[in-house]
């Protein structure tokens, strides 16, 4: 089983791009995304 | 270095500022530059004024460093200790007040703060992704956690055991790593918002960008014609 680069970059830039985006609509959205949520692309990575 | 040429440099450091503000480098490229406008502006107050005492906006400006200068130079208008400050949106009668009023202190010019106050509003919009782009490495972080993947891909040791350790190691990571960048864009953002309850709108960064004039105001209405008689300049690097 492997975790490819791709993925994982895959998956910083779905962090990164979410941000980004709050920052883009700054009123009222959180940074903080579910604890279960970032589980879970986690462990997609491992897939 | 005579008027006229001075005059066109100054304009140009300005005009470089106002296409370059793209990023928080900018800030430091125009306040470099401004340390120069400064050397010029103070030069020309001692000959007029000879009071060094009353220029201490353009040495705070020549400044500044960091974040925190630039949030308290956004208050400093506001601030009570500040109340002799005025604001003039031309040179010369900033000169003419400073020569007249024995209780006036400090004086900055309106396009200068301006310029500061539109590219505090370009970080307000630009600051957050411009760090994740430049500074999401933590230190070497992310390079530590793809170095661990390509570990894990390799399975140099053939065991599920290790296996199982790195991959939990890479897990552990990539949540820490996700906790930090989550934790400094919110970190960005209180300072942002700060900075924007200093009164920079979302309308004034609007209108001044759809306006064409803007350019010129803030380059040419930095007009010395009434205050540099003989006097040049020594030394006026750029």
């Amino acid at each position: 089983m492997e975790i490819s680069i791709e993925k994982l970059n895959e998956f910083i830039d779905t962090i990164t791009n979410y941000i980004k985006d709050v920052n883009k609509n700054i009123l009222g959205t959180s940074y903080w995304l579910e604890k279960d949520y970032i589980d879970k692309l986690i462990e997609d990575l491992f897939d | 270095m005579n008027k006229e040429k001075w005059e066109k440099e100054t304009k140009k450091v300005i005009e470089d500022f106002i296409f370059t503000w793209k990023s928080v480098d900018s800030l430091y490229v125009f306040i470099s530059n401004l340390h120069y406008i400064k050397e010029s502006y103070v030069e020309t107050f001692y000959n007029i004024v000879n009071d060094t005492d009353k220029i201490y906006i353009l040495d705070y400006l020549a400044d500044m460093k960091n974040i925190e200068d630039l949030k308290y130079f956004m208050a400093f208008d506001k601030a009570p200790m500040f109340r002799n400050t005025k604001i003039f949106d031309d040179t010369s009668k900033a000169v003419n007040q400073l020569v007249n009023n024995t209780n006036m202190h400090v004086v900055i010019d309106s396009h200068i703060l301006k310029a500061l106050k539109l590219w505090l509003f370009d970080v307000y919009f630009l600051g957050i992704d411009y760090y994740l782009n430049e500074y999401n490495n933590f230190d070497g972080e992310l390079d530590d956690i793809k170095k661990q993947v390509e570990l894990y891909n390799s399975n140099l040791f053939k065991s599920v055991e290790l296996a199982e350790i790195i991959s939990r190691n890479i897990s552990d990571k990539l949540k820490d790593y996700v906790y930090k960048l989550q934790r400094r864009a919110e970190e960005l953002q209180d300072d942002i918002l700060e900075i924007k309850s200093y009164g920079v709108s979302r309308d004034d960064y609007v209108s001044l960008q759809v306006d064409e004039d803007v350019l010129e105001v803030i380059s040419y209405e930095i007009d010395l014609s009434n205050i540099i008689e003989e006097e040049e300049p020594d030394d006026f690097y750029f």
